[in-house]
């Protein structure tokens, strides 16, 4: 039977526990389109669940060739949405890791780094922008406030939750990758 | 080129792919392998496999066996610059287990 849930996730890893929670209940993700999951059943347990963000856009040459060496290792690919991928694995009783040693995992926080770096920055421009129009027009009306209290919070979660956690810990992983391997 | 040969201490994982392509293998294969040479304990993440795939053929670790249109069943095999650094690799290994083994002096293994 299938299933959908509307969900927002801005943490991928909570994300990820939450498709594994779901697959240990029997419910195993098939798609994925804008905040919309589609679970039909399975046996519980039956897969575990992995999300990566990869380098480009998942439809790219470089992804697609990925995407192909990840099935051709007996992953499923399930779902992408611009460079986000999710993949699955029949458990069999064994794990499911992307990233085996420390160097992949700390370039893959990295690369989280510089997307929330990327959406900061275009939501910083846009603030801007609803400024300037401030200044220009005048406070008319109470849109633009709405508007520019809302990407204002988001900026500041973005600034001062997401992207201190994962510059801590890429930085921790290479406190870690210096002592040992 | 072989860049600074005594000085190179691999990854294990790098470590046990060089060892799983002295025979031709795929991406997979290669996986596998090592999981049966080290009886389970080292379980390469595919993400992880495939960077080292690449990094290692670029710097002709390894090379790609055929070049066949259907590069999915792609399979690499070490090179001799390869033996020669997993030999080097397997020289330090021994080197170090026997500063190790003098300076515990036996009493700990």
């Amino acid at each position: 039977m299938k299933t959908n849930q509307w969900k927002v996730f801005f943490d991928y890893e909570k994300e990820e526990a939450w498709l594994n929670e779901k697959a240990a209940k029997g419910f195993a993700m098939t798609h994925y389109t804008l905040f919309r999951y589609t679970f039909e059943d399975c046996t519980p347990g039956e897969y575990l669940y992995r999300i990566e963000l990869l380098k480009t856009r998942a439809a790219s040459p470089e992804s697609i060739k990925y995407i192909q060496f990840m099935e051709d290792s007996g992953a499923e690919h399930i779902a992408s949405w611009l460079s986000w991928v999710y993949f699955r694995k029949k458990s069999d009783g064994g794990s499911f890791k992307l990233f085996s040693d420390l160097s992949t995992r700390i370039i893959h926080y990295q690369r989280l780094v510089r997307v929330w770096l990327l959406v900061g920055t275009l939501i910083l421009v846009q603030l801007a922008n609803i400024l300037i129009q401030f200044y220009v027009n005048g406070f008319q009306d109470i849109a633009f406030y709405l508007v520019f209290g809302s990407l204002a919070v988001c900026f500041i979660i973005l600034f001062f939750r997401f992207l201190p956690h994962y510059i801590r810990k890429v930085k921790a992983l290479k406190r870690e990758r210096d002592i040992r391997e | 080129m072989i860049d600074n040969p005594e000085h190179i201490a691999l990854t294990e994982g790098v470590f046990l792919i060089l060892l799983s392509m002295l025979q031709p293998r795929h991406g997979y294969s290669a996986m596998q392998y090592v999981g049966k040479m080290t009886k389970g304990r080292v379980v390469l993440g595919a993400g992880t496999l495939y960077g080292a795939i690449n990094t290692l053929s670029e710097k002709q670790w390894i090379r790609a066996v055929s070049e066949s249109r259907d590069s999915r069943k792609k399979e690499y095999v070490i090179t001799a610059v390869g033996k020669t650094i997993l030999k080097n690799e397997m020289a330090r290994l021994e080197g170090l287990l026997l500063i190790g083994k003098d300076e515990l002096g036996g009493t700990l293994i």
